[in-house]
């Protein structure tokens, strides 16, 4: 006789009897499949037919298991582990998230669609709020960063933020709340004697600032107090890198001597390689000597930084800070200065903060996308299942109980997304670091670490239980009728509104993403119709160019080696055009100060306006493609002859003599005693000098060797087709040596370059954003998609009848259309509002385009409604395909 | 071999004639299983076949409801068999199915042999 006990057993598999309970039934089942067998056999059957027969009593389709999954003892509890008292809920959990991936493995491609789905939410989550912890969060990397502050001063007139002599010898001689102050400046330097010249940052601090960030050297030592002075040697500290790149590592360096600026300096110690100082790059540590005597002099061009005592506060420190500005010599009142003492951390951040948090905010609803999406294929799921899970609320299974197991399903499908979208970040960042985007600080900083780590971990469960619950809620209570019945589609209209409600949700949220990246797209564009005061920046390379006074003394000397360099610059063949200035157009230079107009009253100093300073020589109009627009250019001979003339920014000209031709003759000059009034002989275009999002710069340009520029730092632009082409930079450095040997070029760089980088802050955002948008799209229109593919499979025996009724296939079609369009209204519609609300709050990234731009909007709108259509026909078309007769036979 | 279609059976036996049909079979005296199976079969002329997958979670849904009661019955020299007997409660419901059962019968007769009456 065969034994059954095997093929029942099988059948019994996916319930949950007790294990006695479970013997018992196969047994007696068993007994009925043997018995039958032996009645075959007795009419003349075979064994191997008998048992054959016998087993057909079993129906396809697991009919058993079907029928037996509502009995009470298909659901016994499973014995708790070592016979503990009561369940323990974690200990259940945690078989629930076993069984929930044990599920998963055999439903790959569901489970596919939602880890994928879910890890581009995670990944892009995660890889920028790596980047918002990295640039904002993450603790400075000195010792107890948050005792370190930044001393500013709020200068309600312009001038006076920053610190001078005055400002910081009276707070360091009389402060109360810090363990000390230091300056600290930074300024280009040429190291000459050791092969080519260079050009390099050198981080100047006073001798309190290595000892107050407790960095130690890892050889030699720091600076000292004498250092500090006037008229003392020059001292110099090497940085971990440039001590690598240009001493090879070698331990002999301290002790040696280095030409800073063309004076000799003992290089005295070797800073660790760990040692960043905020948003510089120094090569070198140098001295920072500062006059005995606090002088009455109002200049501020160094910044100063403390560590607060151990138990003082912000708001302590800034009172100190109050109380020592009415210290500072009678001549400062009229500044109207305050104290602004702010965590040295922000000062790094710069004003790259905002965009983040827009971005990491863009991201988030990129992931509330994706949990919507997820959301609908776990509801379409759950619902398949929704008669065993009503059964087994119906014979009174702990309702507790079946949310847990829902999800714990929808957790295990967010863990596997979230370890995915791990992955993906370390991609981005990776990619992110590569293309190291400008004016992005401590990027270095940025990286997948254990707080990152713990962020995805959270988010990832956090997006499992939101997603989870749309399917707990709806089948917390699935009424009892619905059990007893048989029919799956009892609440079928709730189930669908809370589908198309998560479509709506998911199209609003996709559409509001895209209008913010439309919007940046037409900053883009407004950004290049702007009119820099230059024409094809591709075309002209710029670099500097320094004659410190050590090099040569004599200015009439230096203003001829200039000169000389612009002439042998322009015989290298390919070069068009020649000039020099001492700040390039968006260069970042913003040497500014007030002037004095002849016949205008003369204002306070310190009330007026800040005018933008510039020196110039001939041709730098010229080869920057700017317009003259009245009088003449000036030349050399003005120059070197000190003629005493001047060429202002038609933006100057207008705001004094409402036209530029008018401008012509008037005379202005810098307002020291003895400054000579000089003539207004050009007024040339503007320049977008602070980035084109700004307006115009009104500036003077002074003659190269005036009174009111003495550094002799000059920046050369070259115009020419070969810009960019190899070995044309070489050639450019060779006529700059072919005049003198011991001059090092530095920062070459392309006026393009210069321009990209001025917009590299509106260009990442642009990126950033456009990229989630189109994450936004994709998830989105898959959304649409599933939904309207679910609502055709579902009611594949009403379309069978309405074209056995006559419908054509078009109206089939259309029906369906109508139904993914009417989501796509709504979930425009709201997505609009949202926008009309959100983008207020992008304004200082917008240009040239208005929050509530119609135009971006109706594209988008429109954009948006086309890929709708697509998903929507897909499946529709699908649908109108369907035999009637097939689809009246199906069994729904 | 069954003469009604089976899925038709099936839900028949979700909702009470199969129940009504079980508590009838046991009302005489205890059954086991296959004996069950065999007895509708003939009894209906062929009309009516339970199948092993409905009958038996039939037998364990009544059972759960104590309706009626199994138990493992030996004899000597063979192997134990599960008997299923009516309880009390299986005993009051029956009687009322049947009730119910005989007015439904009672009421589509009028129905449908109306007109000969």
């Amino acid at each position: 006789m065969p034994d059954f006990t095997s093929d029942v057993r099988a059948r019994l598999a996916s319930l949950r009897l007790s294990a006695t309970r479970e013997d018992e039934i196969v047994e007696e089942l068993a007994q009925h499949l043997e018995d039958r067998c032996r009645e075959l056999m007795a009419g003349g059957a075979s064994a191997e037919d008998a048992r054959q027969m016998a087993l057909a009593d079993f129906r396809p389709g697991d009919l058993l298991a079907q029928q037996m999954a509502a009995l009470r003892q298909a659901h016994a509890k499973q014995p708790a582990a070592l016979a503990a008292p009561t369940e323990r809920p974690l200990a259940g959990l945690w078989q629930d998230l076993r069984h929930a991936a044990r599920i998963f493995s055999k439903q790959r491609a569901f489970a596919a669609a939602a880890v994928l789905t879910l890890a581009l939410g995670i990944g892009t989550t995660t890889a920028i709020f790596s980047v918002v912890y990295g640039v904002l969060l993450k603790p400075l990397s000195f010792a107890q960063p948050g005792e370190l502050v930044t001393l500013r001063h709020v200068a309600p007139h312009g001038a006076g933020s920053n610190h001078g002599p005055a400002t910081f010898l009276t707070y360091r001689a009389n402060q109360r709340s810090f363990e000390a102050i230091a300056a600290w400046d930074t300024a280009d330097v040429s190291i000459t004697g050791r092969g080519d010249p260079e050009r390099v940052q050198a981080l100047q601090v006073s001798a309190a600032a290595l000892p107050l960030l407790r960095v130690r050297p890892i050889a030699g030592r720091g600076f000292d107090p004498e250092d500090d002075r006037f008229g003392h040697p020059i001292r110099v500290i090497l940085t971990y890198g440039y001590w690598q790149r240009r001493f090879g590592g070698s331990d002999a360096v301290v002790g040696q001597t280095l030409v800073v600026n063309g004076t000799p300096a003992e290089i005295i110690g070797i800073l660790p390689a760990s040692f960043t100082f905020l948003r510089t790059r120094p090569a070198i540590l140098a001295p920072l000597p500062l006059p005995e005597n606090a002088p009455d002099r109002m200049s501020f061009d160094f910044q100063a930084l403390a560590r607060l005592k151990p138990g003082v506060s912000l708001t302590q420190a800034n009172a100190d800070l109050g109380r020592m500005i009415a210290l500072l010599p009678p001549a400062f009142a009229k500044l109207e200065l305050r104290p602004d003492v702010r965590p040295l951390a922000a000062d790094v951040i710069g004003d790259v903060g905002e965009m983040l948090w827009i971005l990491l905010a863009a991201v988030g609803v990129v992931l509330l996308i994706a949990c919507g999406n997820v959301a609908n294929l776990f509801l379409v799921r759950a619902e398949a299942r929704h008669q065993e899970l009503a059964t087994r609320v119906a014979l009174g299974a702990n309702r507790g109980r079946i949310a847990r197991t829902l999800l714990a399903e929808s957790i295990v499908l967010a863990l596997a997304g979230g370890g995915a979208g791990v992955a993906l970040a370390q991609a981005a960042t990776m990619v992110l670091r590569a293309i190291a985007p400008a004016k992005l600080p401590r990027l270095d900083d940025i990286d997948i670490d254990a707080t990152v780590l713990l962020f995805t971990v959270a988010v990832s469960l956090a997006s499992g239980v939101f997603f989870g619950l749309f399917a707990v809620v709806r089948f917390w209570s699935p009424t009892i009728t619905t059990a007893r019945d048989g029919s799956r589609s009892g609440s079928a209209p709730a189930r669908g509104r809370t589908r198309n409600g998560l479509v709506v949700g998911q199209i609003a949220l996709a559409l509001t993403l895209l209008i913010i990246s439309g919007l940046l797209v037409r900053t883009a564009v407004a950004t290049r119709q702007v009119d820099p005061g230059f024409v094809d920046p591709e075309h002209v390379q710029t670099f500097v160019v320094a004659i410190p006074p050590t090099f040569i003394r004599d200015d009439d000397r230096a203003g001829r080696t200039f000169e000389n360099i612009a002439g042998e610059l322009a015989r290298v063949p390919g070069v068009t055009s020649v000039g020099l200035s001492s700040s390039i157009t968006m260069d970042g230079e913003n040497n500014g100060n007030v002037i004095e107009v002849e016949g205008e009253p003369v204002l306070d100093p310190a009330r007026s306006r800040l005018r933008r300073f510039k020196s110039v020589a001939p041709g730098y109009f010229e080869t920057m493609g700017n317009r003259i627009v009245a009088g003449r250019s000036i030349s050399w001979r003005d120059i070197h002859e000190r003629r005493p003339v001047v060429v202002v920014s038609e933006a100057l000209a207008k705001e004094y003599w409402k036209d530029a031709s008018s401008a012509i003759g008037k005379r202005v000059r810098w307002p020291r005693p003895g400054a000579p009034w000089r003539e207004i002989v050009a007024v040339v275009g503007d320049e977008r000098d602070d980035g084109p999002t700004r307006p115009a710069t009104a500036i003077v340009y002074w003659p190269l060797l005036n009174e009111s520029y003495r550094w002799r730092i000059m920046a050369y632009a070259v115009r020419s087709a070969r810009v960019g082409t190899p070995g044309f930079l070489g050639e450019l450095e060779q006529a700059v040596w072919s005049v003198d040997r011991n001059l090092p070029l530095a920062r070459p760089e392309t006026l393009d370059q210069i321009q990209a980088r001025s917009m590299a802050q509106t260009s990442f955002a642009l990126v950033m954003l456009s990229l989630a948008a189109a994450v936004a799209l994709l998830i989105g229109v898959v959304g649409i998609y599933s939904v309207i593919a679910y609502a055709a499979t579902q009611q594949t025996r009403e379309i069978g009848v309405r074209m056995a009724l006559g419908a054509q296939t078009g109206q089939v079609r259309q029906l369906f259309l109508r139904q993914g369009l009417g989501l796509a209204a709504v979930g425009i519609a709201l997505g609009i509002g949202i926008a009309v609300m959100l983008t207020r709050y992008l304004s200082s990234l917008l240009f040239g385009v208005g929050p509530v731009d119609p135009m971006t909007y109706a594209i988008v709108s429109v954009a948006m409604t086309a890929a709708t259509l697509v998903a929507t026909d897909l499946p529709a078309r699908r649908a109108s395909r369907i035999d009637p007769i097939v689809a009246l036979r199906a069994d729904v | 071999m069954s003469g009604i279609d089976t899925r038709a059976l099936d839900r028949e036996l979700k909702r009470g004639s199969a129940e009504l049909l079980i508590l009838s079979l046991l009302e005489a005296r205890p059954r086991h299983g296959y004996d069950l199976s065999k007895l509708i079969h003939t009894r209906s002329g062929g009309a009516l076949t339970f199948h092993i997958d409905s009958l038996y979670p039939l037998l364990y849904r009544l059972e759960e409801r104590e309706w009626i009661k199994g138990t493992w019955v030996e004899k000597a020299g063979e192997r134990r068999r599960r008997f299923y007997r009516l309880t009390a409660e299986g005993r009051r419901v029956l009687d009322q199915q049947r009730r119910t059962w005989a007015a439904f019968v009672e009421a589509v007769r009028r129905v449908t042999g109306g007109e000969h009456a």
